[in-house]
């Protein structure tokens, strides 16, 4: 085993306790703007969700043109935060950065999982056209509209991912919920904390009673309405971003210095090399391990396995999905110690959750003989084999979702290439973080070329 | 042809018609970033009266978003830490370091160590810190990075991640403290004041972590100005600014920061900032 995974002696009983005791008597009563802080976080989520699932879904019959995949990779493989960070140099702290920096990344996801959708859907209705039809006809009305409840099922589900992408740009300072989390949290407000984190369950468990498809068009108004727009689009800060800015430091100035264009590339080498290694270790061990926690979580949010008692599973599933790596990776910390291990248990136990949450979801759809059997046996015998395809192709997405998440954790001295990206950004070194964030799509991208191919020869051989 | 003529103008409204007159500010405290809004808004308010132009705050939360924010003009004053002042200032030409706290004119970091170490309290930092792992505070923090760094590349000759067997960035001072206190990790190095702050308020148990080492004294937080808003806000704006935050003596408002008072401070005062920040190649 290559990775780094020490084990070291803590005393972390009254830390934890302080936690524990914090998420027990939560306080709201200090926090300020708290109506506004959930309205924004929401309006946030819906608008970018509405705009990346209309992008996303007419790049979709393109996503087969390697320059289109391409670019798709390319936006979704950086996180977030770091495209709030880049909107900001242009757009500054407005409700536009916020916006762009959820939807650019989720449109490319979109118009990946559209498309595979849509693939997936009967390939019958070509002959069922008579006469001269359109192709956007034939896509709209054979594709579109027969793998409809797939898709606006994960639409919906991708609208959950929203509130958590919401949620984390608070981080940077935008005034989502995760602005007031981050600061509690690191203050040791447990109360506070403790406080927003129920309420950001509550928030995502009560979706399915209030997202209904009717009244979006409405939300959505009044979302657009509510976010405040100060459109200031200053086209000199877009220019000295892309002409200065992002520009390597040697080649700035009209006398190029070898020497220091030579130790510039050595510097960010060195880096990416580092980073690259890091980051492929950490997401591997956190894909093995999201994939033996899913196996167990799954069935315990499945109504054909649990019956009533799924509910509990379903609770567990919200909690762990719903809370910030961070904040999981904190406290695992604190129990063994700084090393690359927190970090896999943390990305294990949050992505765990989400697949879990979607497989189970997929296996309560589908149809069961009478004489089906039940508990341990259904689980092992049917309907895990039968969701295996679902589970392998969940896996293989989250799986760049893993890669780029891994940057959030430079807290455990672990570091990957988001790490020195978050550096880069913090330094305010914007040429570095460009050759960096170019390195970690190029590795996304790798291996998700590699993904595909060995999908490839499984159902060949399979 | 009209079509465009009426977006340009529109647009241009847009950029350079609304707020012209708005005064904004932005500040990150180091300790207590809780209620930024109601605590600020008070300066806000203090400062508006004082100047007789319309001022308002802007919530940031970190360091490179409020050099970004004071960089593109949506803030034009703001209370920066040492690093991300002389960052700022190299980032916008013609701005100006006016004022500081009067703690800030002699600050310094605490190194701190878990019990279990043994590491005890000690004139020089000690050598054998060296192969234990080591938690700064925010990547982009002048006493919980920038100075402890260039104090260990001093006393060791070498990067911390050279040095100690493990490094990291807890992004936070109370957190390190935290971090430090339950012991995963060993050594650590915090602002002083959140120490001294977190230790009057009980949060600190001197059985398990404990200081070792106090750093030679340096410049921190200040309060620093664009340039070009005596173009916007009149002749003397600056030494207007300048005044009411020399002048700023209600104590409310002094705890928001929390310095006792600010006192003059001038671009020059950060040189050392500036050569440790070239040094370690965080500018």
């Amino acid at each position: 085993m290559l990775a780094d995974i020490e084990l070291s002696q803590t005393d972390p009983v009254d830390e934890l306790s302080r936690i524990f005791w914090g998420i027990l008597t939560p306080d709201l009563s200090q926090t300020e703007d708290l109506i506004a802080t959930i309205a924004t976080t929401l309006c946030f989520a819906l608008v970018a969700i509405c705009l990346s699932a209309i992008v996303g879904l007419a790049i979709s019959p393109f996503h087969h043109l390697w320059w289109v995949n391409g670019i798709c990779t390319f936006v979704r493989s950086i996180h977030e935060l770091f495209w709030a960070l880049i909107f900001l140099q242009i757009f500054g702290l407005s409700s536009l950065t916020g916006v762009l920096a959820i939807a650019l990344p989720y449109a490319g996801t979109f118009a990946r999982v559209y498309r595979d959708i849509l693939d997936q859907g009967s390939v019958d209705f070509n002959q069922a056209f008579c006469g001269r039809v359109s192709g956007v006809s034939k896509w709209l009305y054979g594709g579109v509209a027969q793998c409809w409840p797939a898709l606006t099922r994960y639409t919906r589900y991708r609208f959950e991912c929203g509130l958590r992408s919401a949620t984390v740009l608070g981080f940077i300072g935008l005034p989502t919920i995760g602005y007031y989390l981050e600061t509690a949290f690191s203050q040791g407000l447990y109360h506070q904390a403790g406080g927003l984190l129920l309420l950001f369950y509550g928030v995502i468990a009560t979706i399915k009673y209030w997202l209904k498809a009717m009244l979006i068009p409405v939300y959505l108004v009044l979302a657009i309405l509510y976010l405040p727009w100060k459109l200031s689009i200053e086209w000199q800060y877009i220019w000295r971003f892309i002409s200065e800015d992002i520009v390597p430091s040697p080649l700035r100035s009209t006398l190029i210095d070898w020497q220091e264009w030579h130790s510039w590339w050595v510097d960010v080498a060195q880096q990416v090399f580092n980073g690259g290694w890091a980051t492929l270790m950490l997401s591997f061990a956190a894909l093995l391990l999201s994939a033996v926690l899913t196996l167990i979580l799954w069935p315990l949010a499945s109504k054909a396995i649990c019956r009533r008692g799924y509910m509990v599973g379903h609770g567990l599933l919200i909690v762990l999905r719903s809370t910030p790596e961070l904040i999981i990776a904190f406290m695992v910390m604190l129990v063994i110690g700084p090393s690359m291990l927190p970090a896999i248990i943390a990305l294990a136990l949050h992505n765990s959750a989400i697949i879990a949450y979607l497989l189970a979801r997929t296996a309560d759809q589908l149809p069961l003989r009478h004489d089906k059997s039940s508990g341990l046996n259904l689980w092992a015998y049917e309907l895990q084999p039968r969701i295996y395809p679902s589970f392998i192709a969940f896996l293989c997405y989250r799986f760049e979702i893993i890669l780029r998440e891994s940057a959030m954790l430079g807290i455990l001295g672990v570091t990957t290439l988001g790490f020195y990206i978050d550096s880069a950004f913090e330094a305010m070194f914007f040429d570095v973080a460009m050759m960096l964030i170019l390195a970690s799509a190029l590795l996304n991208m790798i291996v998700s070329y590699c993904a595909s191919r060995l999908n490839r020869s499984r159902q060949l051989f399979g | 042809m009209m079509k465009s003529i009426f977006f340009i103008v529109c647009a241009w409204l847009l950029v350079f018609g609304a707020n012209a007159t708005t005064f904004t500010f932005t500040a990150i405290p180091d300790q207590d970033e809780t209620q930024l809004n109601t605590r600020f808004g008070k300066v806000a308010e203090y400062l508006s009266q004082q100047l007789n132009v319309d001022v308002r705050y802007v919530p940031v939360k970190s360091y490179s978003a409020a050099i970004t924010a004071f960089r593109n003009n949506q803030v034009q004053l703001a209370w920066f830490g040492g690093l991300s002042g002389v960052k700022a200032r190299h980032l916008v030409p013609n701005s100006v370091a006016i004022a500081q706290g009067y703690e800030d004119q002699f600050f310094k970091s605490y190194f701190i160590a878990h019990h279990s170490t043994g590491f005890k309290l000690a004139g020089q930092l000690p050598l054998n810190i060296a192969d234990s792992s080591f938690t700064f505070g925010s990547k982009g923090s002048t006493s919980g990075r920038l100075m402890p760094e260039y104090f260990l590349r001093q006393r060791f000759n070498q990067p911390p991640n050279k040095i100690f067997n493990r490094v990291g960035f807890s992004g936070d001072h109370s957190r390190t403290i935290a971090l430090v206190q339950s012991g995963a990790w060993q050594v650590g190095v915090v602002n002083y004041a959140v120490w001294e702050q977190e230790l009057a308020s009980g949060k600190i148990d001197l059985n398990k972590v404990n200081v070792i080492w106090t750093t030679p004294t340096y410049p921190d937080y200040q309060w620093t100005i664009r340039g070009d808003v005596e173009q916007r806000f009149g002749k003397r704006f600056i030494e207007r600014v300048t005044d009411a935050l020399l002048t700023m003596d209600d104590p409310d408002l002094l705890k928001s920061f929390p310095r006792q008072k600010f006192v003059p401070a001038t671009n020059a005062d950060y040189d050392s900032v500036k050569q440790v920040a070239k040094a370690i190649k965080l500018l």
